[in-house]
């Protein structure tokens, strides 16, 4: 395993969480994959690598009043039913087919929100 | 019904380490007209919750690679800090574009990986790399 890697990717995805609240995920999965970890690995250790980290975030958020606990409450039902169907469907889902398909979803939101 | 589906697909992005906490932010900033901090501390607030549920699934089905955790986190407290700093100091109207841009860019990588991998592990199924 690329040492250097964990670090690195640590420092990334919280830079990315800090700033935008978002994009962990999205640095750390590949460094992983990079250090050593085949995909299935990586994608959970970078959840549990980016949860700690977001709870530093969201006190910053808190104390600099950026939102408050009841913004977030109506979105945690289906979020939570979500997570779920997510965690079983990480062993069999074709991980390619699903980058694809989120990566166009990524580009065309992008695009909305640039002209918008 | 939107709120539902976008609440939906983020839980399900962020426990497979996709990054889902674009697609609640964009949900919030396009659709819902929450300015783009606020978004993101929602995200944040949601991802929390969401993968509390997440991580414990990932350590019983025996995923987590636990020796990294530390010194990845070490490394990543600082860089909050750092990022949270230049958030406040860029505010919601600047952070809108610089996000869309990252999005973007993220996007077009993911689409672009999915080409280079796609021939290979087809071909070579023996070298067994974690793909089944």
């Amino acid at each position: 395993m690329k040492k250097f890697l964990i670090p690195l990717m640590g420092g990334l995805a919280g830079f990315l969480n800090g700033l935008f609240g978002a994009g962990g995920g999205v640095i750390a999965v590949p460094l992983l994959q990079k250090a050593g970890l085949d995909p299935r690995r990586a994608h959970a250790t970078s959840v549990a690598v980016i949860f700690p980290l977001s709870i530093i975030s969201i006190c910053f958020y808190f104390a600099q009043g950026a939102l408050t606990a009841g913004d977030a409450l109506p979105y945690l039902p289906f979020g939570l039913v979500g997570g779920v169907v997510g965690s079983r469907l990480l062993k069999r889902i074709n991980a390619d087919l699903l980058r694809q398909v989120f990566g166009v979803l990524l580009i065309l939101s992008a695009l909305r929100m640039l002209w918008s | 019904m939107l709120r539902a589906i976008a609440s939906f697909l983020t839980g399900a992005a962020a426990s497979m380490g996709l990054g889902g906490g674009f697609i609640l932010v964009l949900y919030l900033t396009l659709y819902a007209d929450i300015p783009q901090r606020t978004a993101q501390g929602v995200n944040l607030f949601f991802f929390l919750t969401v993968s509390l549920l997440s991580l414990y699934l990932h350590y019983r089905h025996k995923l987590l690679e636990i020796k990294i955790l530390l010194p990845a986190i070490a490394a990543g407290i600082p860089a909050v800090w750092i990022g949270c700093m230049v958030s406040e100091k860029l505010g919601s109207s600047r952070l809108r574009p610089l996000f869309a841009v990252f999005v973007l860019a993220v996007g077009c990588r993911e689409l672009f990986s999915k080409r280079i991998q796609k021939n290979p592990p087809e071909r070579e199924p023996s070298r067994g790399s974690g793909n089944h």
